[in-house]
């Protein structure tokens, strides 16, 4: 049970009447990018909220690297979370929000320092290191926020949208970021709307619909099944846009999880 | 296009918006409640009705209305003189939230593409108006019904309506185009830009200094041609000798100037939403952004801890707004201590320590939710971040505060000519106050929180309703210290008074400053990424 990164079986989250995520299981191995799909509004940020013990499940169990994710106190210590603002203060700069979180995790000064500045290098961020926050475009905040979310080298990572207003450099240079922490066996666990972003990355797809798991996968099944299921576009192929549009038609979907 | 219905639209929708987010925290509606209740209850003052008078045996309009007939003459220099200090006390608050209010500081993207410019600030004006009317509406309907019911004439009711609406419109919008002013003159500065809530809060306090020390300022105030607004007031008062020519001019003046006072909103708002003035990058000087506390910070407190006091120091030093209140209790009860040291100076002491005890959690210490919102998420995910930013805030007002307070303490003790003794009792009561008071602070705010900024990420000031609960609250904690100093300072055993009064104030000081900081820490723990609790 503890080898999983991340095990939820039956989580389910509601507001009153309104069911958010339904009876979701899910079993992810470390060192694993997990893409998680799904459409505006279909739970996904709840989702994610309850894996890092900001919202408590309302049935449901969750565990993150064999931690339920009722202990947050346990479970903080393995994860680096982007929400889809990223947490940072407008009044620092940059470097000064990073040595923040550095210190708030406790990192050892000198080491903290030298990752800081290989990352702010990588991002293309030194230059304006010293500047403050509120200076800084939708881009550069949101590579402040991620840098700050695997700083401290998790074991497990929760990106929601972590290419969301980055130009394309910087979008291919967070591609690679991510590739580099899976190698470097981080699980991430990757919510975003560009699919082509998950379809190079991720190692399994989950696609998340009205709060129920809808489709499991990795990204070649999941393209194999929908064309097995459906007439291949005029290309001839599936693309896992296709994929997504047929499980999460409102009007029917056919659960197809391998 | 039919700019009046255009502007109404405008002004509606967006204090709906503003209702709907009260709402949400029904703490601040209530607080709201309070506030106007207090105002409302201070003017009206004592009435004939049973067990009231012993409940609230202040007078005020009512019965000044009952004098009317009597004391015409007494009444009218009366009135003149409120209407003159209402107009400029309204216009002072109304021109400090125009400098420092979000709506002012970009142009709403979804109006100013949609409607002509000077209807959308037009529309603003009204939203900001409107919420101020919640507090300054029930006061003046309430001392206006009050006075009317107190002459027992209802043609009273006339005069002290259109007083009352002319007193109110002339100090809202004549303070806000005057705050407006002059946030646009210093637009051009970035640093005294960025100072102007310091600027703001440093001419309020002044002015109701001012106002609150000499009656001669009422009494000037009121032969100015703002009390001809006294001479409105009371225009259809039956007895009153009200001067005709002064009703004329004051209705003819507050024409003139709530035409002027739009001109200038409508100006200045178009100044301060597309004028590209502040020419700030954001770059930051290194050395600049060090406090001389830092070399301490290592010593006295958690690695992680010390992380949140170094980032709050700085988001002040670039945020001086969310510190706009701490100068306020001084400004509130400053003109009593100035009388109280000519009558009874051995008060002064434990006054000034109390109110500068209450300073140091005046800060970000009485919005902690607020002041982290978007930040919360990072925070509740990091091991122990919730401890150590509650405890980094509170060191953050806790290192600069607590010597400023002991020295407070000791100084005006010293000149007080307090027994070495007594110094030394009040100096432990300074100290166990201002701890507590930062524990109050954190428990006040986190029950009162003012989730609103001009970004999520910024800082912000806490919200005002949570200014009054806590000083309320601190008065509370500081009670056995009035009681037992001002004993001590009149009595026969100075020692004995002022140490049972610093034993009590002690016990209480870690019973409520604790139980505050639990509350906080309860509410940051249950707090939901998507702001609801469990």
């Amino acid at each position: 049970m503890t080898d999983l990164a991340i095990e939820t079986a039956g989580l389910t989250k509601r507001y009153g009447d309104e069911t958010a995520v339904d009876d979701l299981s899910l079993e992810i191995e470390p060192g694993v990018v997990y893409g998680f799909l799904g459409p505006n509004g279909a739970g996904k940020t709840t989702t994610m909220r309850m894996l890092t013990t900001l919202t408590r499940p309302t049935a449901g169990t969750a565990r993150v690297v064999g931690q339920s994710v009722e202990n947050r106190d346990a479970v903080t210590p393995h994860i680096g979370y982007l929400p889809e603002e990223p947490p940072i203060y407008d009044e620092l700069t940059g470097r000064e929000q990073l040595e923040y979180a550095a210190g708030l995790r406790d990192l050892p000064e000198e080491a903290a320092c030298e990752r800081i500045e290989s990352m702010l290098e990588r991002f293309d961020l030194l230059e304006d290191a010293d500047k403050r926050i509120d200076a800084y475009s939708k881009g550069m905040r949101q590579k402040v926020g991620v840098i700050q979310a695997v700083l401290h080298d998790p074991d497990v990572a929760f990106l929601d949208e972590p290419t969301s207003g980055l130009d394309p450099r910087a979008a291919r240079t967070m591609r690679e970021t991510i590739a580099d922490l899976a190698d470097r066996e981080m699980t991430i666990f990757l919510s975003t709307h560009i699919l082509p972003v998950v379809d190079e990355l991720a190692d399994t797809i989950g696609v998340l619909h009205e709060g129920r798991l809808v489709a499991e996968g990795d990204p070649e099944t999941l393209k194999r099944r929908a064309e097995a299921g459906a007439v291949a576009d005029a290309t001839g192929g599936r693309t896992l846009e296709d994929v997504f549009l047929e499980v999460t038609d409102t009007d029917e979907y056919v659960d197809q999880r391998a | 296009m039919n700019w009046s219905r255009t502007i109404a639209l405008v002004t509606a929708v967006r204090h709906r918006v503003e209702l709907r987010r009260r709402r949400k925290h029904p703490q601040l509606g209530f607080a709201v409640l309070l506030g106007a209740t207090f105002g409302t209850l201070s003017i009206v003052g004592q009435l004939p009705l049973p067990r009231y008078e012993r409940l609230w045996p202040e007078p005020g309009a009512y019965h000044y209305g009952t004098l009317a007939a009597t004391h015409p003459d007494a009444v009218l220099a009366l009135a003149r003189e409120v209407a003159a200090v209402a107009i400029v006390v309204i216009a002072g608050l109304a021109s400090l939230t125009a400098v420092v209010s979000d709506d002012w500081e970009d142009p709403p993207v979804e109006l100013v593409t949609a409607v002509p410019l000077p209807a959308a600030i037009l529309g603003v004006l009204g939203d900001e108006l409107l919420e101020s009317a919640w507090f300054v509406g029930p006061v003046a309907v309430g001392g206006g019904l009050a006075f009317t019911a107190g002459t027992g004439r209802l043609v009273t009711v006339v005069g002290t309506a259109v007083g009352a609406a002319a007193v109110v419109a002339m100090g809202l919008l004549a303070g806000t185009a005057a705050g407006l002013g002059f946030r646009t003159a210093i637009r051009r500065s970035p640093r005294l830009y960025g100072a102007r809530y310091a600027v703001g809060a440093v001419t309020l306090f002044l002015t109701f200094m001012g106002l609150g020390i000499s009656r001669a300022a009422g009494a000037a105030l009121a032969r100015s041609p703002l009390g001809w607004y006294g001479d409105l007031l009371l225009a259809t008062t039956p007895a009153v000798p009200t001067a005709s020519g002064r009703v004329l001019l004051a209705l003819a003046a507050a024409g003139g100037v709530l035409a002027t006072a739009l001109a200038a909103v409508v100006a200045t708002a178009r100044s301060l939403w597309f004028a590209e003035t502040v020419l700030d990058d954001g770059t930051v000087d290194a050395d600049g952004s060090r406090s001389r506390f830092e070399p301490f910070l290592a010593r006295l407190v958690a690695p992680r801890t010390a992380a949140v006091v170094r980032a709050t120091w700085r988001r002040i030093r670039r945020s001086p707004r969310a510190m706009i209140y701490v100068l306020l209790p001084f400004a509130l009860v400053g003109p009593a201590s100035v009388e109280l040291s000519a009558s009874r100076p051995g008060f002064v002491p434990v006054l000034v320590t109390l109110y500068a005890a209450s300073a140091v959690g005046m800060g970000t210490t009485l919005n902690p939710l607020g002041n982290e919102r978007v930040a919360l998420p990072a925070i509740l995910t990091t091991p122990g971040g919730r401890t150590s930013v509650l405890h980094g805030h509170a060191v953050a007002a806790l290192l600069p505060g607590a010597p400023f307070v002991v020295a407070a303490a000791v100084v005006t003790g010293l000149f007080g000519g307090y027994h070495p003794a007594v110094l030394l009792a009040l100096v432990v009561a300074a100290l166990a106050l201002v701890v507590a008071g930062v524990g109050v602070s954190l428990g006040v705010g986190a029950f009162l929180p003012n989730l609103e900024g001009p970004a999520n990420a910024t800082l912000v000031p806490p919200e005002l309703y949570a200014m009054f609960a806590y000083l309320l609250a601190m008065s509370v904690v500081a009670s056995p210290s009035l009681a037992g100093f001002g004993d001590a300072a009149f009595g026969h055993s100075p020692t004995t008074s002022a140490a049972v009064a610093t034993v009590l104030t002690v016990a209480l000081a870690a019973a409520v400053g604790t139980a505050g900081y639990r509350y906080a820490a309860r509410t940051l723990e249950r707090f939901e990424a998507d702001g609801v609790e469990n």
